[in-house]
């Protein structure tokens, strides 16, 4: 089945020979990156041997400012400088309240605009500008380009949001081997030394989000079995709680964006303080004297708090678990170390956390480690498996949503669904995917709708189109659909009505703050070759290896594809050396078929020593 | 024609299945052919691997959970038939509701709940007796009828109890 990519147009991940692989963790307030350097994960410093970088771009002019630097103009240039920029991925303008932010948001043709002194960005552009700068630092610090990266989401990110991260790394020229969520992430850094086997809660608690994840650790085998989460609860409304706390009674003008920047930042200052003191004093704005105690700080949050203990109950009840068959609860985000959280969690499970990993390094070492092992680096057997956040479903008559893909499935996972026509002629449809766990579309989220075209016209009925959601291992969506009666499937276009496309993402990579056009032009023929290259020494690996599951035939007919794309791989024409490694992988496409069928009827029979090794 | 899932996992076809072997089966077949493990691979071995993995996810779905399974094994042998319920049954669809409607605290919840848990178990043997000794479809059929409701009403006694937890 031709599948019609929607999620990622034009996709051709480059293979690598050497695999210098990275974790990314793309944090609401911070990010870090990190490698594994002689098998150990290490989290990479900048030239200021610093860690954490702040998820935060100035923009100004000609100068662009990324991390602590753009941190520092926070203060004096509020309105160009952006941070928290997480917190509007993969949204539109109707789904934030303009008020929250003290940057000005515009409508930006679906998704957000950011105004700034350089024009419009894009939520993806400004994270793309954080991966990028990261990328670099990694580059340089390792010595070697890096070849691929595991970049970390929130569990709870939807559809558009994961899409958004992926369109920001392609944009940032980084090569995504996988996204993964981060409490998945954390486990794998506490899980992969300790050899621990069992049922963990994973408790993410980070600058914007929330996660409960429920990971069953068995025989080299991560199986995410539930997840939960709050995709707007994190460390900042705490900070807003002390916020509100400190302008209470307190005359202040609100409309100075200055003045609310600073309260800001002396209220997230008490609350680190009180990880530490019983009590703190606030006296450094002009007209408030206050003092907060961590008592009064733990009733004043205590609706948040709680917030994240409803949510364990639920993620326990769709694991089908209770408190006492959990082994382990591992403690993940900076705004775990606040004491009041702490204690609400050691008290709910009645058990020690873990937390000797720093919280905010754990979700970036996790990705590295996942990064080598899918780079191949390691010969680590293990597999991680994952689940849907979100359920997915389509629009049905009165605007009723019809689940077809419920969460917490495993990735991946696909679902067939087939649809006819009501008209006579009816030549195009349009299938309204939407997610969330309501039964109105109105209150789930819409992640587009997709219009089929090139129906062959029929009488009303007679045709029968299924449709086919697929979502990856990235935990992305993909449609293709086939008409049944006459089997055209390659003329019915599927096209998303939200999101970026393929071509602004080409722009947004084109108008980057980066290299010049003949050095991307370049680049982009070497990278070409160099896939190629590395298509032909796989195809005759293979051919070495499993040549018995061909006849002489289909031999010979790779041996010409390889010979022709061969030659090309002389010549300097990128479109045509991009044809001949299509059409390579389309004349082995049923020898990867064979192959694979292959090995899994080899791994079943080889069940008794599997199980004698057990 | 049906697809065998228990062809997938190299395993019998038996609504009594030995879970410990399909769980081995399907991880290691998931170790084998996952798209984690073709990341480097070459385009049609990624979207073979891609298509292998959601099909071993899909059928260890159906065998995993004993309904669909029961299913999976009549749809094997005939063509799937809705299943009316006998008419006393639903009279005790009925008692039962009332009596989930009129149950208002944690105990009275709890007796309820292991009453409807004990009758589940029932079924569920004279469903492994019709499927795997017997060869009744028809009866099967019947019991699937009864089990989808009294599953159904198992998980509603869950949420109740869980929202009582939480107030």
């Amino acid at each position: 089945m031709a599948l019609l990519q929607i999620s990622e147009p034009g996709k051709g991940t480059l293979p690598h020979e050497h695999r210098h692989a990275v974790g990314i963790d793309l944090g609401t307030t911070n990010s870090l990156i990190a490698s594994v350097i002689s098998g150990q994960a290490t989290i990479i410093q900048d030239e200021d041997n610093v860690k954490i970088i702040p998820s935060i771009v100035h923009y100004k002019d000609k100068e662009l400012l990324i991390g602590e630097s753009a941190k520092k103009r926070q203060l004096d240039d509020p309105k160009n400088t952006i941070s928290s920029v997480k917190r509007l991925m993969g949204k539109s303008l109707s789904d934030v309240n303009p008020k929250d932010f003290v940057i000005e948001l515009e409508d930006g043709n679906g998704t957000i605009g950011i105004k700034t002194n350089v024009g419009l960005k894009s939520p993806v552009e400004i994270s793309a500008e954080i991966l990028r700068h990261l990328r670099l630092l990694a580059e340089k610090r390792l010595g070697h380009e890096i070849k691929g990266a595991v970049i970390t989401v929130p569990a709870y990110f939807d559809d558009a949001q994961r899409q958004a991260t992926k369109d920001a790394a392609k944009v940032a020229d980084i090569n995504v081997l996988r996204l993964i969520n981060e409490p998945t992430a954390a486990a794998l850094a506490y899980g992969l030394d300790k050899k621990v086997e069992g049922n963990f809660v994973i408790y993410d608690l980070g600058g914007g989000t929330f996660d409960i994840s429920i990971l069953r650790l068995d025989k080299g085998l991560f199986e995410v079995i539930a997840t939960h989460g709050d995709s707007s609860l994190g460390g900042d409304d705490f900070d807003q709680l002390i916020e509100q706390w400190i302008i209470k009674d307190a005359n202040i003008p609100m409309e100075d964006v200055k003045i609310r920047q600073r309260i800001k930042e002396v209220a997230r200052k008490t609350k680190e303080s009180l990880t530490t003191k019983p009590k703190v004093m606030i006296d450094e704005l002009e007209g408030i004297n206050k003092e907060l105690s961590k008592e009064a700080f733990a009733s004043l949050s205590a609706h948040l708090t709680e917030k994240t203990i409803s949510c364990i109950k639920l993620a326990l009840h769709d694991a089908n678990l209770t408190t006492d068959q959990i082994t382990g609860v591992v403690m993940v985000g900076g705004s775990t170390r606040m004491p009041n959280i702490q204690a609400a969690v050691k008290n709910f499970f009645g058990m020690p956390l873990l937390n000797n990993i720093n919280p905010d390094e754990v979700v970036a070492l996790g990705a590295a480690e996942q990064a080598n092992i899918l780079a191949g680096n390691t010969n680590h057997d293990l597999l991680l498996l994952d689940v849907t956040p979100l359920s997915l479903g389509i629009e049905t008559m009165g605007e009723i949503v019809e689940r077809i893909i419920p969460r917490n499935s495993t990735l991946p996972v696909a679902l067939a669904q087939e649809f006819t026509t009501y008209q006579d002629g009816q030549t195009g449809m349009v299938i309204h995917v939407v997610q969330g766990e309501r039964d109105l579309v109105k209150d789930c989220r819409s992640l587009g709708k997709f219009t089929l075209k090139g129906i062959p016209p029929m009488v009303a009925g007679a045709a029968k189109i299924r449709v086919t959601f697929q979502v990856d291992a990235d935990g992305l969506l993909s449609v293709s659909a086939k008409e049944l009666s006459t089997g055209v499937e390659s003329s019915i276009e599927v096209k998303p009505s939200y999101g970026i496309d393929d071509k602004q993402i080409k722009e947004m990579l084109a108008s980057s703050f980066s290299s010049a056009e003949s050095d991307k032009e370049n680049r982009a023929l070497a990278e070409v070759k160099v896939e190629g290259k590395q298509i032909i020494t796989m195809i005759q690996e293979a051919l070495n290896a499993d040549k018995a599951l061909l006849n002489k035939n289909e031999i010979d007919l790779i041996y010409k594809s390889i010979n022709e794309l061969t030659n090309m791989l002389e010549q300097e024409d990128r479109n045509q050396i991009e044809q001949k490694i299509t059409h390579l992988n389309e004349v082995t496409a049923d020898f990867a078929e064979r192959r694979m069928d292959h090995s899994i009827n080899k791994a079943l029979a080889g069940k008794k020593i599997d199980t004698l090794e057990l | 024609m049906t697809q065998n899932f228990f062809d997938t996992f190299n395993l019998p076809v038996l609504f009594n299945i030995d879970i410990d072997m399909l769980n081995h089966q399907y991880r290691t077949l998931q170790k084998t052919i996952h798209p984690d493990r073709f990341v480097n691979a070459t385009d049609a071995e990624k979207k073979q691997s891609l298509q292998k993995s959601t099909q071993i996810n899909d059928a260890y779905q159906v065998l995993k959970d004993p309904i669909k399974r029961a299913s999976h094994i009549i749809s094997l042998h005939q063509v799937l038939k809705e299943n009316t319920l006998p008419p006393d049954f639903l009279m005790q669809q009925m008692e039962w509701e009332e009596e989930f409607e009129t149950i208002n605290d944690l105990e009275q919840v709890q007796l309820f709940s292991d009453k409807i848990d004990g009758e589940k178990k029932m079924l569920m043997d004279l469903l492994a007796m019709d499927l795997d000794e017997k060869k009744d479809w028809e009866s099967a059929t019947n019991i699937i009828g009864k089990l989808k409701f009294i599953t159904n009403l198992f998980l509603r006694i869950q949420q109740k109890k869980l929202s009582m937890d939480n107030s």
